[in-house]
């Protein structure tokens, strides 16, 4: 599957002049990691474009998330309401809160734009995901294309896909 | 709670289900969410004796597709055979066992047993046995077949299974839930609705009786889903509650005979066919208008306002869920065990709809459904705190469903009273009462 192939909206044009390079790129996840680890989801949330997607297929090498059921396909204010939610003390599927532990690698740039002002990068992933007695383990693939903005790098779209991503789930309520 | 017993040791002579008309009240004994006995007994009274939702014809399309899945425990290929002609086979060698359809999903042209490589044809027929010059004379392969479901029927492209010869057909079966179905498939200009790629599977701790109470239970919606209605209000929605009633709108719960009932509610939360909210975006209203035109014209004003104004979460007994709302929803549920249960979980629409409508569709459908949804989880929540609260059965024994029971006949039972949840427990008594 080529990069085209996964997104199923448009990439949006960059602004700035810095060049993203592969060291920014995997510092950026880092960062990333880092925030929803520590639960600051608002601040996780600003990292997106005003008009970002954000998608985690059930299927493998699922082609579109707009013609079949998707564990989750958020467009920027369905991604507000998630973090909104989060941040909710009536979400009873957290509580008490999940606790994570991120780790990212082999990261990649798989397309950059030709000015270097936008590229789509790869990367693993394995959470660890620990509830009330229970601890969940998931991994796979992460794709997010980056712009710099004038905010700094900014997500125009991120797509996960899980190893088991066609398999039962109990809640998935904290974001990949 | 203890005090709803009428007999020595809590027991209420026997009965799991009490039902008190003068004190207007209706108990359920907790033992039925825990017992391995009485889930055993269920499978018998249960599994074995009512009709079974299997599949949807839109999903073996062409000649060849199957399916398989897990039904009442079983595993059966629903597939339409290379003649045409839907079935449900016993996905099990007749030689020696083995599962001879491995995939869960495709198109064959025949199933072949990996073990000792015995192939049946698609309508079940044994097609070769290797070596079979070693059987005897005698040996008749013509009944060696795969084992056909005993009974197998479909009400408008939805196929139930029946293990038990001398069920009732399913449309005597199916009595007033028939009407419902009516108003789901009323949605395609063509009659025809199919089952969205795609499936959401989750497993929740707790047992299967819990998710058919919860999935017509309107009384929790306020308390267990505030965050999205929430969501709802942000995104411009009137979520309003007029005062007296707890939710925006006063439905109704109703019972449609042998044990299914449904919920009939004016709607609030947007149809995509067809009731406009701003969640849709201006742009769909236009689109949003002329699916409810193309209706009024089909159907007439007064049909078409029954189907597009108004929401209904419908339940065939034992275990079949049609939520018909801002989404479809098809949910199937199987117990694993007293204590855990399966969920599979589908997307229906008209198969008409165009990319923007579906994307639409799906948009309302994760909003609320599912592992990753609003909704979904906080429910799971809900049920599983119940199962946890249940090791105290013996303590606390009695789970209390008497809201409404102090209405008179002729008032009806609200959607956030208990009335359409006591039909699923009374019919649920009667047939366990039955089983020897």
């Amino acid at each position: 599957m080529t990069v085209a192939e996964m997104k199923p909206g448009g990439t949006k044009p960059a602004s700035a002049k810095v060049v993203l390079g592969l060291a920014e790129c995997e510092q950026f996840l880092i960062q990333e990691a880092r925030l929803l680890d520590d639960g600051r989801f608002d601040e996780w949330l600003n990292l997106f474009t005003a008009d970002a997607w954000y998608w985690v297929p059930s299927q493998p090498n699922q082609e579109n998330p707009r013609d079949t059921i998707s564990l989750m396909y958020d467009d920027r204010r369905l991604l507000e309401t998630r973090v909104r939610r989060l941040a909710s003390p009536r979400i009873y599927s957290q509580e008490p809160r999940s606790r994570t532990s991120r780790m990212i690698g082999n990261v990649t740039i798989e397309e950059a734009a030709p000015d270097g002002k936008a590229c789509t990068v790869r990367s693993k992933f394995q959470l660890l995901e620990y509830r009330r007695e229970t601890q969940r383990i998931f991994g796979g693939t992460c794709y997010h294309h980056l712009i710099q903005g004038e905010k700094g790098i900014q997500i125009a779209w991120k797509r996960v896909d899980l190893v088991n991503c066609d398999a039962p789930h109990e809640g998935l309520v904290v974001p990949f | 709670m203890n005090d709803r017993t009428n007999g020595k040791n809590g027991q209420a002579n026997g009965h799991l289900v009490l039902e008190d008309r003068k004190a207007q009240t209706f108990s359920v004994n907790r033992e039925v969410f825990v017992s391995p006995t009485v889930f055993e007994d269920e499978s018998r009274a249960i599994f074995d004796k009512c009709w079974i939702y299997v599949g949807h014809a839109s999903e073996i399309r062409n000649p060849g597709d199957f399916r398989t899945r897990n039904v009442a425990g079983r595993p059966i290929i629903f597939c339409r055979d290379r003649q045409c002609t839907p079935r449900a086979l016993i996905n099990s060698c007749r030689h020696r066992g083995a599962i001879v359809c491995r995939e869960r999903e495709g198109n064959a042209r025949q199933f072949y047993c990996m073990y000792h490589g015995w192939t049946y044809h698609t309508d079940g027929k044994l097609k070769a046995i290797p070596g079979d010059d070693a059987y005897g004379e005698k040996f008749d392969k013509s009944t060696l077949g795969l084992v056909e479901v005993p009974r197998f029927e479909h009400y408008r492209d939805f196929y139930f299974l029946n293990f038990d010869r001398d069920a009732p057909d399913l449309a005597t079966y199916l009595a007033g839930a028939k009407e419902y179905i009516d108003l789901v498939v009323d949605q395609s200009p063509s009659g025809r609705m199919e089952i969205i790629s795609g499936v959401q599977e989750y497993d929740i701790k707790a047992n299967w009786k819990l998710l058919v109470e919860n999935s017509v239970d309107d009384y929790h919606l306020v308390t267990t889903h505030s965050t999205w209605l929430n969501y709802m209000r942000n995104s411009g929605v009137n979520i309003s509650v007029p005062k007296g009633q707890l939710l925006p709108t006063k439905g109704i719960g109703k019972d449609l005979g042998n044990g299914h009932l449904t919920t009939d509610n004016p709607n609030y939360r947007g149809r995509p066919v067809a009731k406009w909210i701003s969640i849709y975006g201006e742009d769909a209203k236009a689109d949003i208008d002329a699916i409810r035109k193309e209706l009024v014209e089909r159907l007439g004003e007064t049909r078409a306002a029954r189907v597009a104004d108004t929401n209904r979460n419908l339940v065939v007994f034992p275990n079949l869920v049609i939520n018909d709302g801002s989404s479809v929803t098809v949910r199937n549920f199987y117990p694993l065990g007293p204590d855990h249960m399966r969920v599979t979980a589908w997307a229906l629409g008209p198969v008409e709809e165009t990319e923007a409508q579906r994307a639409r569709r799906l948009h309302a459908f994760l909003t609320f459904y599912g592992p990753g949804g609003f909704a979904t989880p906080d429910d799971v929540t809900a049920l599983e705190l119940a199962q946890q609260g249940f090791a105290a059965w013996r303590e606390v024994q009695w789970s209390d469903l008497s809201r409404g029971m102090g209405k008179s006949a002729n008032e009806p039972q609200l959607h956030t009273d208990e009335g359409h949840l006591r039909v699923f427990w009374r019919r649920w008594s009667e047939l366990m009462e039955q089983h020897p």
